[in-house]
């Protein structure tokens, strides 16, 4: 198996000013992520879980310690295409006030998908089809998380950061779009790192977990 | 027909005082409560302008290029200082940046007004550079600073905005090109509104000092002409050189925004 994302002794904090930083959230971390995999990172929230995703995505830089993917340095590759390959979806969704077709083709690589293309994944991420020309800030929110999801699959992405996706939905449709996002991942062979706070939601599955806790990252 | 100037004396001037007591008696009787900057206003006002005067008459009468030149150096040191002390936030290098902004966008257009245009000579003629230059200064110093003070905070409400465009691999200057046009604009617009009544409503500044000084009222009206579209051009030069100077400092060189900029506010 190949190593797709690797983090080597790295450390985290918030940048409090341009010198100063806030206390570490993360310790010296060692973490190894193999191509094609799902993984899970719980924690108490503040542990540091959305703070790791963000680092992968190159959204803040670590103090200290190195960040690869595909064994090159985060710092040596071009942080656009890198954001394209490996693609961060928020816990809340941004929708932009347009069509949702429009926010689709915010991503750049929208321009080599098919309009059929763009109607094949949003009947297969359980939207209709005709919702492309809806205003996006008129969708519910588990509608506006999958419409941010499907603007992520726009780049083709090699692998997915999912910062808990379902965080903000109600139990039922939590389940629901946890489950659509979980189908079409393993369908298209995705390599994906999920955040979330409710472990319930993914005790039964038999996939790598990890726990962050004491600024550290603990397989469980 | 004839012009003549009338030049009002000291004694003259003096009343305009029934104009500051009738503010002044306003402003108590209103419960305004600006009686003290009031006061401080109009004894600078006086100071400033008396001296300014006199500063002006002895550069004309010395008439030297390099006179000239660091006259209008100071001009920009104190059009950099009130620009960059109206910014709320003070970005690294704000000073400079904002210097470097105000200077180019001043000296493309009163280039091309006095040395394409107005063809004066000498190349320094104090008589025409200084008001010309000062008046293009003025304005290029109050689009700077509305348009800095625009972008911040079009950035700061659009924060999620910006970081979702970063997150789907733009860079930073696609993520907030929205901020900016509306930081141009917010600092356009007041120009454009005067260019829109400008001879209908009232007659500008320039073209009536130089009617009541004599002027035929068709050369007043040409270089009116002349000042309304040298405003336009060194009010949109100069906010676009510094949104694309200063927006690069809201973010790191790994296209992340820096987060701690909009702390507290």
């Amino acid at each position: 198996m190949t190593t797709i994302v690797e983090l080597q002794n790295v450390s985290f904090a918030y940048k409090k000013n341009e010198t100063e930083h806030e206390p570490l959230l993360l310790e010296s971390v060692n973490l190894s992520i193999e191509k094609n995999s799902l993984v899970f990172f719980v924690g108490e929230s503040g542990a540091g879980k959305s703070s790791l995703l963000r680092l992968i995505n190159g959204l803040e830089s670590p103090i200290s310690g190195d960040i690869f993917f595909h064994g090159k340095k985060l710092g040596d590759l071009d942080i656009c295409l890198l954001r394209r390959k490996i693609s961060l979806l928020q816990q809340v969704p941004i929708m932009f006030p347009m069509t949702v077709e429009e926010n689709l083709n915010l991503s750049p690589g929208a321009v080599k998908i098919s309009l059929d293309e763009k109607k094949e994944i949003v009947n297969a991420l359980g939207l209709n089809e005709n919702s492309l020309g809806k205003m996006a800030t008129e969708l519910s929110i588990g509608q506006a998380q999958r419409v941010a999801f499907i603007r992520c699959l726009m780049n083709q992405p090699e692998a997915m950061l999912l910062d808990e996706p379902t965080a903000s939905l109600d139990k039922k449709n939590k389940m629901k779009l946890f489950e659509t996002i979980l189908k079409y991942t393993k369908e298209n062979k995705m390599t994906v790192l999920w955040v979330t706070h409710d472990p319930s939601l993914i005790e039964e599955y038999p996939f790598k977990k990890f726990l962050l806790k004491d600024k550290g990252i603990h397989e469980i | 027909m004839k012009y003549n100037l009338i030049e009002p004396t000291l004694f003259d001037m003096s009343f305009v005082g029934i104009l500051f007591f009738l503010v002044l008696v306003l402003s108590v009787r209103e419960r305004v409560n600006l009686e003290k900057q009031l006061i401080i206003g109009s004894l600078r006002t006086i100071f400033q302008l008396i001296m300014i005067g006199y500063i002006i008459e002895y550069i004309f009468h010395l008439n030297r290029w390099y006179i000239v030149l660091l006259a209008l150096s100071f001009m920009v040191l104190v059009a950099t200082q009130t620009a960059t002390a109206r910014q709320k936030k003070k970005i690294k290098g704000l000073f400079g940046l904002m210097g470097f902004s105000i200077f180019l966008g001043t000296l493309i257009t009163t280039f091309i007004v006095t040395f394409v245009v107005l063809k004066i000579d000498p190349w320094y003629s104090p008589v025409y550079l200084l008001p010309l230059a000062g008046m293009i200064l003025g304005n290029s110093m109050n689009s700077a600073a509305i348009a800095g003070e625009r972008f911040y905070s079009e950035l700061h409400s659009r924060l999620q905005q910006v970081e979702t465009l970063l997150i789907l691999g733009h860079d930073f200057k696609f993520a907030c090109a929205k901020a900016k046009r509306e930081a141009v604009k917010a600092a356009m617009v007041p120009t454009l509104n005067s260019m829109m009544t400008v001879g209908l409503v009232a007659l500008p500044g320039m073209m009536t000092g130089q009617i009541l000084a004599g002027a035929n009222p068709v050369i007043a009206t040409k270089y009116q002409i002349i000042v309304m579209l040298m405003i336009a051009s060194t009010v949109t030069t100069t906010s676009i050189i510094f949104i694309n100077l200063s927006m690069r400092r809201y973010f790191s060189k790994g296209q992340q925004i820096k987060m701690y900029l909009f702390k507290n506010d």
